[in-house]
């Protein structure tokens, strides 16, 4: 043992009293930071609603490029009004796909979390941003599962469950806008 | 021509002054080993007049007509800051200074609270100081990093807080000013902090005044100012080198893991120093690469630094400063959930990536008359350029080009033995050239004028104003503009020295900050948000109020210092980002919010028995905004830091702990745009790091760092949909030859 061993050792002997204070510290730190913070919700508890986008007639159906910036999809969980997409989507009531889709495809995936299941999504829709201004948006497919081809169809959304639906987009056959 | 009759004229003065000259001079040591200490820096109180130790520890200070009883301050890093009183008598004085050991500094001298070298005492204002060895020990490359730690301060992303000023808004519209030694540094376009672009490697001390200061420093210093002070060429040649090498840890969490590859980052730093005859060199430059701990995150960044110092006489001196970085990153803002906290939002095109280029230019010419009169004058320029890599005709494209240039004369006389002048001219001129903001042209005049008077001994007042003109161009039809502006922003300071280890301060002081080009001209497509401009902004306002103290007292031969604020800040037509209906996307910087903050920080620190230091600071806000009766948004009510140092013969222990309460609101609509937008917590960060200096092992300036950021990998995000920094390992190596 050298010199400088020694001499670390008889500074903590001399200051053993103050080791109580730096341990206590240190282990009060570690308590505050022991909780861990933020966590996932485990995946047995989550829902999701995933899709496939299928275009009928292909690529060659697709309007001009200028004229389409954003395909998305939005679920509403309450019939949209007059109001517009986006006061639902900011007053909370619908879920969307916050970045475009794939353009100029035969058909693409989506999927999102539904966070707040049980619930039901009554108006699923595709739609088209048709210039920069975020709020340019049309509706352009809608999930139906009834004889009636524009007719929006429900969608019962429980805790731990995954759906998958289709929704058909023909550009010479628009559905009507709700809004 | 005439700029060179100018420097002609003051080395003509210049060299009349020196042959009047007087001189002081003198040796440190240090206390205990009574060895020299080189790098000491002794100033001559109330004047520009200073010195710095050489190898030997040796100085020399020529004084013209000196009066007969002076005050020496002597600073260094590590020792008790000491002031010397000097009877002066002949032509020369020897002096020997002794310097105390003070692992925690506690009397440090400030500038940047008077544009004046101060005894930090004697300032009227809350003032923090960062020393050398605190940014080394951490390994910082960054500006924010380095100020995690400042009372009272606390970085909401990429906005620096000081006292609550600040929310969130990327940065734009920074309320704190930047400095480096003195020169503004905030972008002339988004006048924002570009934390990647300052010379943390070569930074002596970072000084940060609490409290607006636009009595001084004019637009910016709405909520305070942060000044970096660069080192000095040293005596005899120095090289060193700091390289490190680190990686995060995997997340606890397993829906977050989002690669098997290590995470890594790395970065190597390198500088050269000397002073050769009356020229003096710094040259540094860096390369850094960090993959990040999310997924798309990673970064790279080279940086370089040089500082040329010219003595034309002993009384005359030029220095010029010049910086650049140049940076690559990727491109979005908020996670996809809490579920991918550690993802991009799905779709992210990641082949988008963000260059960022940033240089700066800054002469600054000094010259002292006589011990009562000193002029300096500082003029250069900052330009930043960034784009992101989509293609100019996508909707979704930016790219802003922006040149600052800046220009000053400021002048120091001592009117009486009791009174120090401080006046002076400044003018900022920006051109901004952009896809994202149009061209624009913004202007400020400025100028001021303070004096600190001693009514007795120990009583300092401060009284100041500066008047600042804004005017505004622009090429775009962007709708009218607002009238061009003229603000006034006046302060009063007092301070009292009860006693050596009892000190009050009180002052008052307005704050005003002209908006930046971004906040009126933003056209921005981005993640399914839209920003429109809004040209009739008008400069938001502050007024800052504080009553404090700081006392020293002695337990046990141990020092244990106290240092207690009240403060109040007053901040009208707060510009903020704000939705422009219930119903949109659409984003609009508006002038919104009365707001009102007060609050009470405490600060302690102390070094126990030479084993333990231990340093904390707890400050507690009531952020209101006055429009709505709410607590303001992205602002947290508790800040607590604490910091704690265990040196053992060559090695020292030290851990940072940080607490930060939950930032109550936030923007509602942000709230539902950005998912899962809730998910705050309050921060509990332990930062820890062993430091083994190798210098009796090897023989060689060598000192190797173990850092563990996050030891205990908490999870928080650091603003809206953004998870804070998880734990990362690394080791640090510099050398000094």
């Amino acid at each position: 043992m050298n010199f400088k061993s020694y001499r670390i050792i008889d500074n903590l002997m001399r200051n053993d009293k103050y080791l109580p204070i730096t341990i206590a510290l240190l282990l009060t730190f570690c308590l505050l930071s022991c909780d861990g913070g933020l966590a996932p919700k485990p995946e047995s508890e989550k829902s999701y609603l995933n899709g496939t986008l299928r275009f009928v007639n292909g690529i060659a159906d697709w309007p001009h490029e200028d004229s389409i910036l954003a395909v998305r999809v939005v679920a509403f969980k309450k019939f949209p009004d007059s109001t517009g997409i986006f006061a639902d989507i900011l007053s909370g009531n619908a879920y969307f796909t916050l970045a475009s889709l794939p353009l100029f495809v035969d058909s693409s995936r989506f999927a999102f979390e539904i966070t707040d299941s049980p619930t039901d999504l009554v108006y699923i829709a595709a739609i088209q941003q048709f210039d920069t201004l975020i709020t340019s948006q049309r509706v352009i497919g809608l999930y139906n599962i009834s004889d009636e081809k524009h007719k929006p169809s429900t969608i019962r959304i429980e805790p731990g469950k995954h759906y998958d639906i289709t929704i058909d987009i023909d550009f010479k056959d628009l559905p009507p806008m709700p809004f | 021509m005439k700029k060179n009759l100018y420097i002609l004229l003051i080395i003509f003065l210049g060299s009349t002054a020196y042959s009047n000259a007087e001189v002081i001079s003198g040796n440190v040591y240090d206390a205990v080993s009574g060895d020299v200490l080189s790098g000491a820096t002794i100033r001559v109180e109330g004047t520009a007049y200073g010195a710095i130790a050489d190898r030997n520890g040796k100085f020399t200070i020529n004084l013209k007509n000196p009066k007969s009883n002076l005050t020496l301050i002597i600073s260094m890093i590590g020792y008790e800051t000491q002031k010397m009183q000097i009877d002066f008598n002949n032509d020369k004085i020897d002096v020997q200074i002794i310097l105390k050991s003070q692992p925690l500094q506690t009397g440090e001298v400030v500038v940047s609270a008077n544009k004046r070298v101060q005894a930090v005492q004697e300032v009227p204002i809350s003032v923090s100081v960062i020393d050398k060895r605190q940014l080394d020990a951490r390994g910082v490359s960054t500006l924010d990093r380095a100020l995690e730690y400042v009372p009272g301060l606390e970085m909401n992303q990429d906005n620096v807080s000081i006292r609550g000023s600040s929310g969130f808004s990327f940065g734009i519209g920074s309320r704190a000013a930047l400095l480096l030694d003195g020169n503004p540094l905030l972008s002339g376009d988004n006048g924002d902090m570009k934390f990647d672009a300052l010379p943390m490697y070569n930074i002596d001390r970072i000084e940060i005044v609490k409290g607006a200061g636009s009595a001084l420093y004019g637009s910016g210093a709405l909520g305070g100012v942060v000044n970096l002070i660069t080192e000095q060429p040293r005596d005899k040649a120095d090289i060193r080198f700091r390289t490190y090498a680190g990686f995060y840890t995997k997340p606890r969490h397993e829906q977050w893991v989002f690669t098997d590859d290590l995470q890594h980052r790395s970065g190597l730093s390198g500088s050269f120093s000397q002073k050769l005859g009356k020229v003096g060199v710094l040259l540094s430059g860096g390369y850094y690469n960090d993959m990040g701990y999310r997924d798309y995150d990673n970064t790279y960044r080279t940086s370089m630094f040089g500082k040329i110092n010219y003595d034309f006489t002993d009384r005359t001196n030029l220095s010029i400063l010049l910086n650049g970085a140049f940076s690559d990153g990727s491109d979005w803002v908020y996670w996809n959930s809490l579920d991918s906290a550690t993802r991009p939002p799905t779709d992210t095109d990641r082949e988008v990536r963000i260059n960022s280029d940033k240089f700066a230019v800054f002469g600054n010419l000094n010259h002292i008359f006589n011990s009562n009169f000193f002029v300096s004058a500082r003029a250069g320029f900052y330009l930043t350029e960034y784009s992101n890599t989509l293609p100019t005709d996508d909707f979704e494209h930016r790219q802003s080009k922006a040149i600052a240039l800046n220009s000053e004369i400021q002048a120091n006389y001592s009117i009486t033995s009791r009174s120090a002048l401080t006046f002076g001219l400044n003018s900022t001129n920006t051109t901004v050239s952009s896809i994202t903001y149009g061209d624009q042209r913004q202007d400020i005049y400025a100028a001021y004028i303070q004096n600190e008077s001693k009514i007795t001994q120990d009583f300092l007042m401060t009284l100041g104003v500066r008047a600042d003109y804004e005017d505004f161009k622009t090429n775009e039809s962007n709708g009218d503009l607002a009238d061009g502006e003229l603000v006034l922003s006046p302060k009063l300071g007092l301070a009292y020295n009860y006693s050596p280890i009892l000190h009050f301060r009180a002052s008052a002081g307005a704050g005003f900050r002209a908006p930046s080009v971004a906040e009126r001209f933003s056209s921005v497509s981005f993640q399914g948000f839209e920003v429109l401009p809004n040209p009739q902004l008008k400069a938001e306002k502050s007024w800052s109020f504080e009553v404090g103290a700081n006392y020293t007292v002695e337990f046990y031969d141990t020092p244990i210092y106290f240092d207690i604020a009240f403060f109040q800040n007053d901040l009208y037509d707060l510009i903020e980002p704000s939705f422009v209906s219930p119903t949109s996307a659409t984003i609009l910087f508006q002038n919104v919010t009365r707001a009102k903050i007060q609050g009470l920080e405490f600060a302690t620190k102390s070094f126990i028995a030479g084993f333990l230091g231990l340093e904390s600071s707890l400050t507690y806000m009531n952020p209101r905004n006055l429009a709505n009766d709410e607590i303001l948004n992205y602002r947290s009510e508790i800040l607590w830091y604490n910091r704690l140092l265990i040196p053992y013969g060559d090695f020292e222990l030290q851990a940072d702990y940080r607490f930060k309460s939950r930032v109550k609101n936030i923007d509602p609509q942000l709230g539902i745009l950005v998912r899962d937008a809730d998910a705050r917590v309050d921060m509990h960060v332990v930062d820890a790091r062993l430091i083994y200096d190798m210098t009796n092992l090897t023989g060689q300036q060598l000192k190797l760092t173990m850092n563990i950021s996050n030891v205990f990998d908490y999870y928080y995000t650091t603003m809206v949909g953004n998870l804070g920094i998880t734990r990362m390992i690394s080791l640090m190596l510099e050398a000094q030859f």
